[in-house]
């Protein structure tokens, strides 16, 4: 069960903390004309050479200074002497005080002002008082900072009282404290710069969190610990099983057999991604990597378009911008991403690849805050503040500026290019907390894509001419949710927006706009101990337009040019309704074991036909250990409908079902301690009824491998994992055709990341990723289309055959961070393909199919960004 | 920004090492045009080859040959499909020039029912589809075993007076579509003038001065330029007019390009577009030129072909000096 840590910070100044350190032990007497500096020298002015009954003043009342605060205001922090040249009447009193030098940030001046304030005994020669001078130091340190924590339940929000509290400075030194009956620990003595916060309370998840304390300021920390997981024994009759329930607090355990998160913290620091959220998908088992350029998710040997993307379970048409240039979501509006490769839950449906499905994060709840960012590719902005009441609200906006520096470049290379690809998205966030477990969020987000140039294609005349693509889309989206009590809770996403896009190359356009509304109602019920019930519904209604000019069929080997009599036009509007129920339930019969049977029905109106999809997902643990190996296993069965386009009564047909997927998945889960995991899958699926040639779905596909990945995850200072994925997917026209491998088919995959915080702000991460190389057909010379003035190529039987060199880069990454207190100044560079190894991209053939040459890849690229936090 | 810089990349990338199509450097059949780019099903057709020979050396000299019937509505119109029917009708290892029609242009007659036997059509007007095929050789021509592992591999080869398959520069396997429509007509594109640094060329062709710099991307290109009349751009009724079975509410133009051939030297490009189906005449249609020193003879031609993408082709063609 994850920790959930809310922290409420808040810095304040503290002016009153300076240590006054007024050394009078120290205090030089001073003597006219002598440079001893000799403590307590009885002053004499004019005469003074009859030393033998003379005592220096001593010191009577004391008067501390302050750390001035016009150093604190400049946050000028250091250790500092004053020493003030006094002057003493014959009563002991100062009457002058006059620094030995002047300073920059007050610290004189408060001497001097407290001098005036000190109180001695008089010096005085044979028994009778007089004036002197004397020398005397104020010692300056600088006020350490505070750290107040409070320590509370998650779930009740009362505080948890006689917690031990374990502070670790950056030097290693610790410290234990025991919470007060409020649930709190004050601490004033602690050194400046790092410190882990470890809170261990008994019957609740450990908490641990890093802080960076500044001198004169006092930091507030709210911690909600999560109550452990536990067994609830229940009234239970003779011979049966003792049922287990699993206390649901926080997040209940998955109901899918392979569910990898990665946190907000994980996907900005992912090296090689450029802190991208949706790109650190790419380092995932299961996932192809996609070469430059694209911008794809190809999961489990599965085509870019199976695989379903949801912002809050709403779906969106896009995960990337341009070319995987970056992702539509950024990483400061994310909280976490959820990513399923396969026999994923009976929630989510109309997918035959995986599921990813991101959280945006929820607007804070403290204070003003505020963030801006800049790096080579885009400008990005987030705000974000309470507005009272337990609303709060937050903007972010992105823009991207390459085509700004990048345009002359391409101009310079005639290029051709007249708008660069450029990018904008945004999103705004309201939400309203009635308390930890209800809450309303209202938010709008979307994106806007452009890219025009005037494209040569080579010979291909098809591909030559304007060039251009645009897409948009936008969702207005509210998330309400209420866990009622601990049994019953509801959550309910309703959605509404428009995706656009726009595609013409030479004499092929395409236009087609959707307005796409959802409702997603999803009740969870706990039954009975050891029975939790899940059950909603997912409609999706999605009126479109579609305008397009294309080859009525795509060129295959022998038609590489599309001359006019195969272009044809369609235009026209219509809906499509995709209505959803499902129910999934969680069985923990028996200790240690967790099934999860689902059932989805989903009915489309293009299909006119609904497909009922039974899952089940299985995982026993082989003890009560936390640490116990466990067995897991699914199976199931996946639909995904056919796109507008091959439904269209031109460019497609009617009458055309589903394409159905049935998958199964067997591995193990051993964890080794709270951070290390090992798991394992091998994989098998199944994909039927794929649309060949337009009109035909006689295709058939299947994919199957093996997943492992040991991971390291949750510790504050470090994250990384080892993972590898062997795996095999194939595709053919029918059922009598040789099985061809998949153009996306990478038979290994091994990525090794890991990114440490080295302290003082520092952060280092590397990966390395070995990838076999992309099948690719080895074409040969055919016939001469002399009409259109290009050759066709020859194609043996079986499709991809032959396979790129292995492709293989590291990539690292550093960051640091300057904490000012009231706000972090933080910067990055990451550094792809660090060795500059030119992987092979693309083999591509010369214009009569007669040679070939290798089109590589990525050089060197270093990326670096700068950062400001509020 | 990386793979903006990767386009960037690829963009340079372009000027590769690899010989373009625009050289020609051996057997080549530029293009095919026909009368009648939309014929009317029974009529006559006539096609018109242009092949070129850019061997540096000839041992035999290049014919082209026309089969002499058409293949006629392949499924799904594609031309490999005709391959084995054409294989059947020829024996092996026996020289069929003689079965060929020698020369430059054939006259082919299209069925009745070329329409009526076409696959039912969709996003367009009815259409029949016929392909006419033309062989350029500097040897004798046979049919060669049809090899099950690569269909579309063209039936025919090109042999020396040993029996020798020659290579793919002495011999060039060709079709040429033929629409039929039943009232549709399409008129060939028309290179009214060819510029170089902007003088219109006639017959009697221009000079060039060689290049001498180490990388090409230094040597000043001669700019070659074409015109096509505007009315050359005609309405794309075959692929869905108004009330014709299709759903379209809106028509295009054909789209209109200039394929560029020379014996020496080499074009930036090989290919200039000139109207595009959707945004019209475009600004920019230059091609650039240039020989580099040591390359290709003292004289070359240049060949300016005209196409649109319905089937129509009319070609020019230039000499030029190398200074």
């Amino acid at each position: 069960m994850e920790a959930f840590l809310n922290r409420r910070r808040s810095r304040l100044r503290r002016l009153q903390h300076c240590v006054p350190f007024a050394v009078f032990g120290s205090a030089f007497a001073w003597l006219s004309g002598a440079q001893a500096q000799t403590p307590v020298q009885v002053p004499a002015p004019s005469s003074a050479q009859s030393a033998a009954q003379a005592h220096a003043p001593v010191l009577r009342t004391d008067a501390p200074v302050s750390y001035p605060p016009a150093a604190i205001a400049v946050k000028h922090f250091e250790t500092i002497d004053v020493v003030l040249l006094l002057t003493l009447d014959a009563q002991g009193l100062v009457t002058g005080a006059v620094p030995e030098r002047a300073d920059e940030h007050g610290f004189s001046a408060a001497a001097v002002d407290a001098a005036r304030k000190l109180v001695f005994t008089p010096a005085s020669r044979d028994g009778v008082p007089i004036a002197s001078k004397i020398k005397y130091k104020y010692h300056f340190v600088p006020p350490s900072p505070v750290l107040a924590l409070r320590i509370l339940d998650r779930e009740t929000n009362k505080p948890l009282a006689a917690v031990d509290v374990t502070l670790t400075g950056a030097d290693g030194t610790a410290q234990t404290i025991r919470t007060d009956a409020k649930g709190s620990v004050r601490v004033e003595s602690l050194a400046p710069g790092l410190v882990r916060i470890s809170v261990a309370a008994e019957e609740f998840d450990a908490i641990a969190s890093d802080e960076t304390l500044s001198f004169a300021e006092e930091t507030s920390i709210v911690l909600r610990a999560t109550r452990t997981p536990k067994a609830v024994v229940a009234e239970v009759k003779a011979g049966e099983d003792v049922p287990e329930e699993v206390s649901v607090r926080g997040e209940r355990p998955p109901r899918e057999v392979v569910k990898r998160s990665l946190t907000a913290s994980e996907m900005a620091q992912i090296p090689g991604t450029n802190g991208d959220a949706l790109r650190a998908v790419q380092s995932l088992p299961g996932v192809a990597r996609p070469p430059p350029f694209f911008g794809q998710l190809v999961v489990r040997g599965s085509e870019n378009d199976d695989t379903v993307i949801y912002v809050d379970g709403t779906p969106i048409p896009l995960i990337y911008h341009f070319g995987g240039l970056s992702s539509v979501i950024p990483t400061e509006a994310t909280e976490k991403l959820d990513f399923y490769p396969g026999n994923f839950s009976s929630v989510y449906g109309r997918g035959m690849g995986g599921v990813v499905d991101v959280s945006q994060r929820a607007p804070k709840q403290d204070k003003w805050r505020g963030m801006l960012q800049l790096d080579l590719v885009d400008a990005r902005f987030v705000a974000e503040a309470p507005l009272g009441k337990g609303w709060a609200f937050r903007a972010a906006g992105r823009r991207s500026w390459f085509d700004v520096w990048l345009g002359p470049v391409l101009d310079q290379a005639n290029a051709g290019i007249s708008t660069l690809p450029r990018y904008y998205d945004g999103q705004f966030s309201v939400q309203k907390d009635w308390s930890a477990n209800h809450s309303l969020r209202l938010s709008v987000f979307g994106a806007d894509d452009a890219f025009k140039a005037t494209a040569s294609g080579g010979s291909d005349a098809t591909t030559s001419g304007g060039f251009g693509i645009s897409t948009k889309f936008w969702r207005a989206q509210a998330v309400y949710r209420n866990r009622f009590s601990e049994d019953t809770e509801a959550r309910a996403t309703a959605a509404f927006g428009n995706d656009t896009v726009s595609f013409g190359i030479g004499t092929l356009s395409l236009q087609q706009s959707t307005f796409p509304a959802s409702l997603r109602v999803e009740v969870t019920q706990k039954v009975e101990p050891g029975i939790r019930a899940n059950t909603g519904v997912d409609l999706l209604y999605t009126p479109y337009d579609l305008k397009a000019r294309l080859p009525i069929s795509f060129g295959g080997p022998g038609e590489q040019n599309v001359p006019g009599a195969r272009l044809a036009t369609s235009e026209g509007s219509g809906a499509r309704l995709f209505a959803g129920a499902y129910t999934e339930w969680e069985l923990t019969p028996w200790k240690g074991t967790r099934i999860v049977p689902g059932f989805r029905a989903d009915y489309t109106s293009t299909t006119e036909r609904t497909d009922l999809s039974p899952r089940i997902n299985v995982r026993q643990a082989l003890s009560s250990d936390p640490m116990a190996f466990a067995l897991k296993g699914a199976l199931g069965v996946f639909f995904q409908p056919p796109s507008v386009r091959e439904t269209d009564k031109v460019f497609g047909r009617s009458g055309l079902r589903s394409k159905q997927s049935i998958q199964a998945d067997i591995g193990f889960d051993k964890p080794f301690s709270e951070y290390l995991k090992l798991s394992f899958d091998f994989y098998y699926k199944t994909l039927d009824r794929l649309v060949v040639n337009q009109t035909q779905q006689t295709g058939q596909g299947r994919s199957f491998g093996a997943e492992t990945m040991l991971r390291y995850q949750g510790s504050p200072r470090f994250f990384g994992w080892l993972s590898y994925t062997l795996s095999r997917s194939e595709r053919r026209d029918d059922a009598t055709r040789e099985w061809s491998t998949f153009a996306n088919d990478q038979t290994h995959v091994l990525t090794v990341l890991g990114s440490y915080e080295l302290g003082r702000g520092w952060r280092l991460g590397g990966r390395y990723r070995a990838i076999s190389g992309n099948p690719y057909t080895s074409f040969g010379r055919g016939s001469y289309d002399s009409t259109t003035g290009s050759y066709n190529s020859t194609a043996p039987d079986t499709l991809n055959t032959e396979r790129m060199p292995l492709f293989h880069q590291l990539d690292v990454r550093a960051d640091k961070v300057w904490d000012f207190g009231s706000w972090k100044l933080s910067t990055y560079l990451d550094i792809q393909n660090l060795y500059n190894y030119r992987a092979v991209e693309a083999v591509t053939p010369n214009y009569d199919y007669t040679r070939a040459k290798n089109t590589r890849g990525l050089t060197i690229f270093p990326s670096l960004g700068i950062r400001g936090e509020l | 920004m990386k793979h903006a810089l990767f386009l960037t990349m690829l963009l340079l990338a372009c000027a590769d090492t690899e010989p373009p199509a625009n050289q020609v450097s051996g057997v080549r059949i530029l293009a095919t045009s026909t009368d009648k780019p939309f014929a009317k099903p029974g009529e006559s057709v006539t096609l018109n080859v242009l092949a070129v020979d850019g061997r540096a050396t000839q041992a035999a000299p290049m014919r082209t040959y026309f089969l002499p019937v058409p293949c006629v509505n392949p499924e799904r119109d594609e031309v490999d499909k005709c391959f084995a029917t054409l294989a059947t009708d020829y024996p092996v290892r026996t020289n069929l020039n003689a079965r060929f029609v020698e020369g430059t242009t054939v006259t082919l007659a299209l069925p009745n029912d070329i329409i009526d036997t076409h696959a039912p059509v969709r996003g367009g007007l009815p259409y029949g589809i016929a392909y006419g095929f033309v062989i350029a050789c500097a040897g004798h021509i046979e049919r060669i075993e049809y090899r099950s592992a690569s269909a579309f591999t063209p039936p025919f080869g090109c042999f020396d007076e040993q029996g020798q398959l020659l290579s793919k520069d002495d011999y060039v396997f060709a079709h040429a579509r033929i629409l039929a429509y039943a009232d549709l007509r399409n008129a060939n594109p028309v290179l009214d003038v060819v510029t170089v640094n902007g003088k219109a060329l006639d017959q009697s062709g221009f000079s060039l001065s060689r290049c001498f710099e180490s990388d090409e991307r230094n040597c000043t290109k001669s700019k070659v330029d074409a015109q096509i009349a505007a009315s050359a751009q005609e309405l794309d009724f075959a692929n869905g007019p108004a009330g014709s079975g299709s759903n379209v509410r809106e028509r295009v133009r054909e789209q209109l390009w200039v394929s560029y051939f020379v014996t020496s030297g080499k074009m930036e490009s090989d290919l200039s577009v000139i109207y595009d189906a959707q945004d019209g005449k475009l600004p920019k249609t230059e091609n650039g030129l240039f020989v580099k020193e040591g390359a290709g003879a003292g004289a070359g031609t240049l060949y300016a072909v005209a196409h649109d993408n319905r089937g129509g082709v009319s070609w020019r063609q230039f000499p030029f000096t190398i200074q």
